[in-house]
């Protein structure tokens, strides 16, 4: 150190200068990258809604109706429109508080009449349960919340074309064709209705519960839903 | 950056490298001490084998294969002489399997077999080196790894014998804290091989008793805390705790306070140090039961408490055990 | 040292996981898998670059007593804009995995090290090569990490399955008791080799020196 008088006002200048450069800087990569972040997560949300939802010819995104549900669980439906007839909901629930380790947000999608959809099933082509957000334990939990696609070396030397639409995931893919007051719904050994992962019965019940509260909702309001908002 | 200073020195191999205590002593009779601890098992090996017929044979000798396999490749890639013969492969293998499910897959069995010698054991030093119980590494590292295959029991096929096994080890398969709803009991939760039978266990720790192999204060003082915790939990919400009965007679306690956290190696030395050691396992082991996200807590309390053996026998020893002074340095 | 010892020297001999173990909550947080792993070594190593080549440049005029400050200002601004960048062009999957770590490369003590140790003590040029061989040698760690984490977790390699029949994944490699478990392994590794490189030799083996009198990173023998 050579200067041994500690010149305070010229430090803080020097600072100040410094951190003036680096806010415009940033201001500029800001502008820069805002509007393809603002599209990436609209992108995001319209695959969701692609994924559970039939065709459709309307942005659902801007179509929406919230109501609450017996749980105290926000439920959003977005209403899919084809030749202005309604195709189907995409009801979004997050962060219901039951899971093993978190919250868990999931979109369902729905016929008109508030069933589950079903993968493959004409009309429907795409509908079906997807887990948005989880924090269940990684190989137990998660079993019932994700759809992830597997590539293995075997695939990539025969070149085999990766599969379209959602990966099967047969936890989610039982609740299809399943409606809120007509069908069963639980994770016990209840008749027919057994839908869950031994060691996971937390995680089961949890998406079970949120799956079922998305139906239920839209059951329950079915009339005010299919008026549409506007 | 200057590269003469030399700052890390590693250990010289071959000088006398005197490691952290516990010190393995006596060390001819390690084979008997081993044979006689097998002994003690028989028992339990026995009605886990009549239990769960011979898928729990199989699982036994294949984890004890791989022990022994896993020691002898060690030894071999180390270039060590051979030490299978002293009989702790053999034991640790067979601990292990008492500590998994009877349906396990084989490769279970194998993967187990090498994280406990290996990973558990050799990777310190080999035996008598090792800070934390062999089996229980292994137990624990396969029950983060495989969550799923680790906590799902195959249920008894031969009835009960001794103190139920099956209906006690459900309730901790559900998460403390949860009333019963009936939607919660999806399969039916066994045991692992060697938590079934209290009776057996108990048969397999008068043995070791008997022969001075374990001191008998970290058994009783583990399982007598247990019963104290989980008893006030009950008697303060007997809605959402279970009883103290179902807690020691259930889940891995019974093996755990006998068979795992009285090894020799990684236990205290001193009587003092074992009523510590006892209570402490005990402690946690009602803790992660009763407000842990696992049900059972008895691998990780006893772990955790084999990570504290030395401070413990440091501060309860009495005077020097024959060992020449301490290093310079050492306090 | 000539420029090509200065670019090795990062990738081996201080190579700054391995040896200097120097910013460890990235390498054992991120490394899960390779691709998380490559993921946070560029974008450090994108950061390292840039704020290598700004205190080197501004090294002579930077007041001595604010130059910490200086420089964090400095690798907030890079990290911020990396941060940005990611979040706009790289592939959601990656962004979202690699989460909160991002933002902590400020405190990546790789960079404020590579900054204070040896961009304000030397010219650009011998900073980017710098920065390249320090940033490469991160990044070679990390996805070696990762690349071993991923492969004994599910057999795996940067999301491709090698071993089509392993179908239960083993969490052990890729939770945080595998990370320091795997980190210990390689470290072993890496000390065997160079005991065995040093004993072929005929000489004793000696660690980079790391202690407070032979490092220069922050300087305390030099302050009077």
């Amino acid at each position: 150190m050579s200067e041994k008088k500690i010149n305070i006002p010229m430090l803080g200048t020097f600072l100040g200068v410094i951190a003036a450069i680096a806010a415009g800087l940033l201001s500029g990569v800001q502008a820069m990258t805002a509007p393809q972040i603002e599209a990436n997560k609209k992108a995001a949300i319209s695959l969701a809604m692609d994924q559970v939802l039939p065709a459709y010819d309307n942005d659902p995104s801007t179509e929406f109706q919230t109501f609450t549900c017996g749980r105290g669980w926000d439920v959003t439906f977005y209403a899919a429109r084809k030749d202005g007839k309604i195709v189907g909901y995409a009801g979004k629930v997050d962060n219901t508080d039951d899971g093993f380790s978190g919250t868990v947000s999931l979109m369902v999608g729905l016929l008109p009449d508030g069933t589950v959809g079903s993968i493959g099933s004409g009309d429907v082509a795409n509908s079906a349960v997807i887990v948005t957000a989880q924090t269940e334990t990684p190989g137990l939990g998660t079993a019932l919340t994700d759809r992830k696609q597997q590539k293995t070396i075997v695939d990539l030397i025969q070149g085999s074309e990766a599969v379209t639409g959602l990966v099967p995931n047969k936890y989610l893919d039982w609740y299809a064709g399943r409606k809120a007051g007509d069908n069963v719904w639980g994770i016990v050994k209840d008749g027919d209705a057994i839908n869950g992962k031994t060691g996971a019965t937390i995680t089961s019940r949890a998406v079970c519960e949120a799956v079922y509260a998305v139906s239920r909702t839209a059951v329950d309001n079915l009339e005010t839903l299919s008026k549409g908002a506007e | 950056m200057s590269e003469e200073t030399p700052t890390i020195q590693l250990p010289d191999p071959a000088k006398l490298v005197v490691s952290n205590s516990p010190h393995m002593r006596d060390k001819p009779t390690i084979n008997k001490i081993m044979f006689t601890v097998v002994a003690a098992m028989t028992p339990a090996l026995i009605v886990a084998v009549l239990f769960f017929g011979l898928a729990a044979l199989e699982v036994l000798v294949l984890c004890t294969l791989s022990c022994v396999l896993a020691e002898e490749g060690w030894n071999k890639f180390m270039k060590r002489p051979s030490s299978w013969k002293d009989g702790s492969a053999i034991l640790t293998g067979l601990l292990l399997g008492m500590n998994l499910n009877a349906g396990a897959p084989w490769w279970i069995c194998i993967l187990g077999g090498f994280l406990a010698i290996i990973l558990g054991k050799q990777l310190y030093g080999g035996l008598g080196y090792n800070p934390f119980n062999p089996v229980l590494v292994a137990r624990v590292g396969l029950l983060i790894g495989f969550p799923g295959l680790m906590t799902t029991w195959d249920k008894p096929q031969l009835g009960v014998m001794g103190i139920d096994g099956v209906t006690a080890a459900t309730p901790l398969g559900l998460a403390p804290g949860e009333t019963f709803i009936k939607d919660m009991v999806l399969g039916n939760v066994g045991g692992c091989l060697g938590e079934t039978s209290v009776l057996a266990l108990l048969i397999g720790g008068a043995i070791l008793i008997a022969f001075k192999l374990i001191k008998w204060e970290v058994p009783l003082m583990f399982i007598g805390t247990v019963f104290a915790i989980t008893g006030i939990a009950h008697l303060v919400n007997p809605e959402v705790y279970h009883s103290p009965f179902v807690h020691v007679f259930s889940g891995g306690l019974m093996l755990g306070a006998f068979f795992m956290a009285t090894d020799m190696v990684t236990s205290p030395m001193t009587h003092k140090g074992a009523w510590i050691f006892g209570f402490g396992c005990g402690l946690i082991t009602s803790l992660i039961r009763l407000w842990g996200s696992y049900p059972e807590g008895v691998s990780f309390a006893i772990l955790f408490m084999n990570a504290l053996v030395p401070l413990i026998d440091r501060s309860t020893i009495r005077k020097p055990f024959g060992f020449t002074a301490p290093a310079k340095g050492e306090a | 040292m000539s420029a090509m010892k200065e670019f090795t020297k990062g990738l081996w001999k201080e190579n700054p996981v391995l040896v200097l173990l120097l910013g460890m909550c990235p390498t054992l947080g991120v490394t899960s898998s390779a691709t998380n792993g490559l993921g946070m070594g560029i974008a450090t190593m994108f950061v390292l670059l840039g704020s290598n080549v700004v205190v080197s440049s501004i090294r002579n005029i930077v007041p001595k007593k604010i130059r910490i400050p200086v420089y964090i200002v400095i690798i907030a601004t890079f990290v911020t804009m990396i941060d940005l960048a990611m979040q706009a062009y790289a592939p959601a999957s990656l962004y979202n995995a690699l989460g909160i770590f991002i933002p902590l490369i400020v405190v990546n003590c790789v960079v404020l090290g590579r900054a204070e140790a040896f961009a304000s003590k030397n010219g650009v040029g011998k900073s980017i090569i710098d920065a390249l061989g320090m940033g490469l040698g991160f990044t070679l760690a990390l996805v070696a990490l990762g690349g071993v984490r991923e492969f004994l977790g599910s057999g795996s390699l940067f999301q491709i399955k090698l071993i089509p029949a392993w179908q239960i994944d083993f969490m052990l490699p890729t939770s945080a008791p595998g990370a320091f478990i795997i980190l210990g392994l390689f470290l072993a590794g890496m000390n065997a080799l160079n005991i065995r490189k040093a004993r072929k030799e005929g000489k004793n083996y000696k660690a980079a020196s790391m202690d407070c009198s032979t490092c220069n990173i922050c300087d305390v023998g030099e302050e009077k």
